[in-house]
């Protein structure tokens, strides 16, 4: 029969490869258009008259924070409750290098060219991941829920740290001014990031989200990614196979921590603001349901589930309400005309979190691998799989007889 | 039938003693022209909208029309509502919209609009977020019918959302912000620079009609000094900006007032108990504690602490108005017995007992709010109320949908009779110059107003 003939090994490698390249055109291909539709929001919001540009600014901060927090649990598989701490040190590197209101600034500490927003994003990235790589170092033996615990306790620690060092950090009053980018111009357009350009602090926070996103995505396909993925799936066999396993869990820290120093920087110099109570153990925790909703360990899962988590947190139940009240109106029922809708957004939240963890455990888009783990019932391999096994179980059996 | 004299009946339709079908038909007999008697009706229907006794604070004088023929204006609030903030933040929309309905919606011949942002999220429980602190204030700048913004509750939202609106030139009152740097420099209690880097422009565009900290800090130590008649206070506070503030002007003015200052620290407001931290600062022997914090940083359990091993007869508790709700009393419960409370302005209960329109609001708050006839609304509430009748009698007096005219004639208010029936004028920094500190004590399980402070 045809289709059980054994395909030729360079047939298959060449139609394996050829699949691959157009898989990875068709995602590129994807992810430019939903590229170029992010990009696009401030002129449709313009348009349409939304107003919704603020939020849209904010919730892609949160997609950074999720990229970024999806590298420690979803690609290494180390439980992180920690994340707000490295959120935290990436906004106050950009608050203690730029504020007037900064000690190092007041004492002459920080020279001038480092006064400005885009040294100090950098110098932020690199500052959380070094303070990913010091939490790392303790949790090296430590897994699952003692590794959570650890993580826990560090990020405690560094709201509390940035609240009681007041000489330093400003202590309850924050800093505030923070350093934004100054006005500079592209193709004759002017970028200017006054709190009222919000065009351009969108672009600005999306255009960091793309370079995160292209980074992220090479580390993952990456000998470091596969690391990763070795050490989540199985730490024993990984190290068995010669994955060292200090590098791997320091980097995955460490790249984590620093995607959340970009969003922290971002956040500062865009809110204009510090403040220890925009760090405290609620901000883990929501980023981690991000993650875990999204689907762990698929990226554009994780990039949906803050989209989504944030929309509903800051848009939908607000722009929800008018239309439900005019229904409340058209069918005479009190309790709808006047309900604001706003006021249910915590139990629509924990719903949406219970239901989906019930009825889709793995999250709205994981990773395939991930999927499997769930669905064990599903994982069909495929006849053409067990036709190739057979044969080359087939060509490597000695006939009988034949050693001697 | 003897004709009727004119402006008798002008009298008897204002006193609400015949109908307004019966002032048409006997002016008319009396021979009234149709125009003046359509004036004489417009003027009625306007003191009509004053009809809710709680409406006619204000600047005394200032009229209202109903009249909505000029178009429309809208009113945006920006606070948090939901979770932690549930019920503060939703009594002071209550005490606004009330106020609007009070005024007929219209103001200067616009019908007026409001709509109340939320500025919590649920990602921080509900508490206030930079994020929607800069967007709801930019939808504001952005709106051009947008006249006034009001808010914020938090006074770190309000640095944030205040250099906004003074570029925009759009006039920002506030119900609850008590921080001084937002508008005033204090020195102990306000950071260098403040309060000039708020306002880019250098006008002046935000005001407040509750006092600030310093102001209650200072009454609070001037009270325990020379009415309490106490001398050594030991300091505690929540470590929030609000707590920390209010707790150091009270340690400044108490030491420059004579007193001894045997401590001024933070607690930790997720502790289990305080037993250990009392039993120290019982060593050190002070004869008043003074806690600068909310009632949400565990306060309660402090006061229990602190009861364990100090009575009320010897060491006074004192504490600012962020502990003026029944939550604090229920949470410390016999220890909250006889603790003092320092609160810009007037309870619920004295605001009753005063009568007029103050009773007349908390009358209707409670019906609103379906709280019963003892239930106490947010105290800050009554502000939220007082700070829209600011904006409605501006724009009244503008008589215009311009940002400047309005923000001129906020700014401008002068005499401002409250629910309370003292008055205020707006100083040059955006407070009121007579900011009354309200005494209350806890008496038999219910706070209790005592008097005023200063």
């Amino acid at each position: 029969m045809a289709s059980s003939m054994p395909t030729a090994p360079g047939e298959l490698a060449s139609g394996s490869i050829l699949q691959r390249i157009m898989s990875g055109r068709q995602e590129n291909l994807l992810l430019c258009l939903a590229i170029s539709v992010f990009a696009l929001y401030p002129l449709v919001d313009e348009l349409f008259d939304i107003g919704r540009l603020g939020s849209m600014g904010s919730i892609m901060i949160y997609v950074l924070l999720a990229m970024g927090l999806n590298i420690v649990v979803g690609y290494a598989g180390l439980l992180d409750l920690g994340y707000a701490a490295f959120f935290a040190i990436g906004a106050y590197t950009m608050g203690l290098l730029t504020s007037p209101k900064s000690f190092f600034i007041k004492e002459g500490y920080v020279p001038e060219w480092l006064q400005h927003f885009w040294p100090a994003l950098a110098v932020s990235w690199v500052v959380a991941a070094i303070f990913g790589v010091l939490l790392g170092a303790p949790t090296l033996r430590l897994r699952g829920d003692y590794l959570a615990i650890v993580t826990l306790g560090f990020g405690e620690i560094v709201p509390n740290f940035f609240l009681n060092a007041e000489k330093i950090t400003n202590g309850t009053l924050g800093l505030n001014p923070v350093g934004k980018p100054s006005t500079f111009t592209i193709f004759g357009h002017k970028f200017a990031f006054a709190p009222t350009d919000q065009d351009n602090w969108y672009w600005l926070i999306l255009a960091i989200c793309v370079l995160s996103l292209f980074m992220i995505r090479r580390f993952y396909n990456s000998r470091l990614g596969r690391t990763w993925q070795a050490v989540r799936e199985d730490e024993i066999a990984a190290a068995s196979m010669g994955v060292n396993l200090v590098r791997t869990k320091l980097w995955a820290f460490a790249l984590g921590a620093s995607f959340a120093g970009f969003a922290g920087s971002l956040s500062a110099a865009y809110f204009q603001y510090v403040h220890p109570a925009n760090f405290e153990f609620i901000v883990s925790i929501t980023i981690l349901s991000m993650v875990v909703l999204g689907g762990i360990g698929n990226i554009y899962g994780v990039i949906a589930g803050a989209l989504l988590i944030g929309f509903f947190d800051r848009i939908l139940t607000e722009e929800l309400t008018p239309p439900l009240n005019s229904l409340g109106d058209a069918l005479s029922i009190d309790f709808l005309a006047n309900h604001n809708l706003t006021q249910d957004k915590f139990l629509i939240f924990g719903l949406a979190l219970v239901l989906t963890m019930l009825l889709r455990p793995e999250g709205l888009f994981p990773s395939a691998r991930r999927k499997a783990e769930f669905h064990p019932e599903e994982d069909k391999i495929s006849e053409h799989e067990q036709q190739q096994m057979y044969d080359i179980r087939e060509m490597d059996e000695p006939a009988v007889g034949e050693r001697a | 039938m003897a004709r009727e004299s004119i402006a008798g009946l002008i009298a008897q339709l204002h006193q609400s003693k015949i109908t307004r079908r019966e002032f048409t038909q006997r002016a008319a007999v009396a021979g009234l022209s149709a125009g003046l008697v359509g004036n004489v009706l417009a003027v009625h229907a306007a003191k009509a909208q004053d009809l809710p006794e709680a409406a006619t604070i204000g600047i005394p004088g200032t009229p209202h029309t109903t009249d909505t023929s000029k178009g429309t204006i809208k009113l945006y609030s920006s606070w948090p509502f939901t979770g932690a903030m549930e019920r503060i933040g939703g009594h002071a929309i209550e005490a606004t919209y009330m106020c609007l309905e009070d005024f007929g919606n219209a103001a200067g011949g616009f019908a007026i609009e409001y709509e109340p942002l939320d500025e919590g999220i649920a990602a921080n429980e509900g508490r206030w977020d930079p994020g929607k602190a800069t967007e709801n204030a930019n939808r504001a700048i952005n709106d051009e019918s947008c006249m006034a913004y009001l808010g914020t509750y938090n006074s770190g939202s309000a640095a944030i959302s205040v250099p906004l609106t003074n570029v925009a030139g759009l006039a920002q009152i506030s119900f609850a912000n008590t921080y001084p740097g937002l508008t005033t420099s204090f020195e102990g209690a306000t950071e260098e620079g403040e309060p000039d880097l708020y306002y880019p422009t250098g006008t002046r565009n935000y005001m407040r009609v509750c006092p600030a900290d310093h102001v209650q800090g200072d009454a609070g130590a001037r009270w325990a000094i020379h009415e309490n008649g106490r001398s050594k206070a030991y300091i505690l506070h929540d470590n929030s900006l609000y707590g920390k503030g209010v707790a150091n002007v009270f340690a400044l003015i108490f030491a420059q007032e004579g007193g001894e200052v045997l401590g001024n620290d933070g607690y930790d407001p997720r502790a289990s108990d305080y037993q250990s931290l009392m039993t120290s600062i019982a060593d050190a022997g002070p004869d008043i504690i003074y806690v600068g914090a909310t009632v949400d940083n565990n306060a309660a359990k402090l006061l229990q602490d602190m009861r364990g091993v100090m009575s009320a007869d010897d060491v006074t508790f004192l504490g600012p108005d962020g502990l003026n709700t029944d939550t604090f009393v229920q949470g410390a419960a016999d220890a909250a017995e006889g603790a003092w409370i320092t609160f810009g302005g007037f309870s619920a209960d004295a605001l009753v007992e005063l009568g007029g329109p103050g009773a007349d609001y908390v009358a209707r708050i409670r019906e609103r709010l379906d709280l019963g006839e003892t239930g106490q609304p947010d105290s800050y509430a009554v502000y939220a109320y007082e700070s829209m009748v600011v904006v409605l009698q501006a724009i009244e007096r503008a008589g215009a949908a311009d940002r400047t005219a309005i923000l001129d004639q906020m700014f401008g208010t002068e005499g401002f009779v409250t629910l309370a029936g003292t008055t205020w004028s707006f100083n040059d920094e955006g407070d009121i110059d007579n900011p009354v500190i309200g005494l209350i004590r806890v008496v038999d399980g219910v706070l209790t107003f005592q008097g005023t402070a200063n």
